[in-house]
């Protein structure tokens, strides 16, 4: 069959040449959200290894993916094909669900100087629902919410507009204190406050962000961004 | 899997990003990032059916194709397409090579535009990534003389393409 294939002319292998060179490189705000999303994934995973995998046995798993695929479109109706029910037993029992705040209570955005100077929030220990049978609207909901607050933190980022991701940040404070993305909201905020050129804050809430995650990933990148702008 | 185990499997995905994200600029998905973090995030769910030995990268490139059907646009594909890195640049290549690399580039995204999303996947799974037929046939579960086809049919259009280009350059 390859024989049938026709040759391709000089210039196409020029091009082609030429967009190898060129990979795409992701941006911070990405590589922070696919760490933060797979070490939420791998956290539990270990911790339900150690705990035994009956204890940790946790409906709805499925639906806790869906959220964190949302946005996929059309291509959720390849959701079938990659989330067969039933999800093998092994997946099933290690991602517990969080549903500590089904229903997020409304709370007016802080002002932007508390944020500034609040201490990161630790993320809690991953928790089972007792029952495991929570809404499951309500935690697809929820980690959408999480999501797009923090997409809009990053995208005022991204076009240097600080103090729009700093109220983002604070929307996400007063609504997740705890949500499962602290920690990347956490980083956004030292990365907004380098961009708002306050150097004291960003360093605090740096410093604030080392104590609360000394193994986050994004650790490394934020202080690297810091030395950079001492320069 | 202890905690070590987890953490270090889970960086690897991590780490792979980058070129999930390549290829499915490639394919010309409108939202490359999010499509690439729910690629890996699918990924690391499914990732009992990942057979040990094997690259992982492949198996991930697979996952992202599925989940870029339907999600291509021709506008943000060309776009993407048309803006060289500047980080990724050569600073041997002297401003002269750097235009014609970014001419390539153009004209290789209107090459792609041309092509339908089965094309184009097969054209960028083995023409620019390199991968085997046989893999991409396995990802989407069809026959490989059907992505052979395609292939077929892609090359024709982007070789005709360029010629097209080439003989208007020359007049």
């Amino acid at each position: 069959m390859t024989d049938e294939l026709e040759p391709l002319s000089d210039a196409v292998k020029l091009a082609l040449g030429a967009e190898r060179a060129s990979p795409h490189l992701p941006s911070a705000e990405a590589q922070a959200r696919v760490a933060a999303s797979l070490r939420a994934l791998a956290a539990p995973a270990s911790a339900a290894a150690t705990a035994g995998a009956s204890a940790a046995a946790v409906k709805g798993v499925a639906l806790f993916v869906a959220g964190a695929i949302a946005g996929v479109g059309s291509a959720l109706a390849l959701h079938d094909r990659f989330f067969p029910p039933p999800l093998p037993r092994e997946v099933r029992v290690e991602v517990p669900v969080r549903v500590e705040v089904p229903v997020p209570v409304p709370v007016p955005a802080p002002p932007a100087e508390r944020v500034e100077r609040a201490a990161p929030s630790p993320r809690p220990a991953p928790r089972v629902s007792p029952s495991g049978d929570a809404p499951a609207d309500g935690r697809d909901a929820l980690l959408r919410r999480e999501r797009a607050v923090l997409d809009t933190a990053r995208s005022a980022l991204l076009d240097r507009r600080p103090a729009d991701a700093r109220a983002a940040i604070a929307r996400h404070v007063a609504e997740f204190p705890h949500g499962l993305l602290a920690e990347e909201r956490d980083a956004l905020n030292v990365r907004a406050l380098l961009l708002s050129a306050d150097r004291p804050g960003a360093e605090q809430a740096l410093e604030a962000f080392a104590r609360a995650h000394p193994d986050s990933v994004l650790l490394p990148g934020l202080r690297e961004a810091m030395a950079g702008w001492k320069k | 899997m202890d905690a070590g185990d987890a953490s270090a499997l889970w960086q690897a995905y991590a780490a792979e990003l980058g070129p999930v994200c390549s290829l499915l600029r490639r394919l010309g998905v409108r939202d490359v990032e999010d499509v690439a973090h729910d690629t890996l995030v699918v990924a690391w769910q499914r990732r009992a059916d990942f057979q040990a030995g094997r690259e992982l990268r492949p198996w991930l490139m697979g996952i992202a194709v599925m989940l870029s059907r339907g999600r291509s646009g021709r506008a943000a594909a060309s776009r993407e397409v048309l803006e060289p890195p500047p980080d990724v640049a050569d600073p041997s290549d002297g401003p002269d090579e750097a235009m014609k690399q970014a001419q390539r580039r153009r004209l290789l995204a209107r090459a792609l535009e041309g092509l339908d999303e089965d094309q184009r996947t097969a054209f960028v799974w083995h023409d620019l990534e390199e991968r085997p037929v046989a893999e991409l046939a396995a990802a989407l579960e069809v026959p490989s003389n059907t992505i052979y086809s395609r292939l077929r049919l892609a090359r024709q259009k982007v070789n005709a393409a360029f010629a097209t280009h080439l003989s208007q350059e020359l007049r």
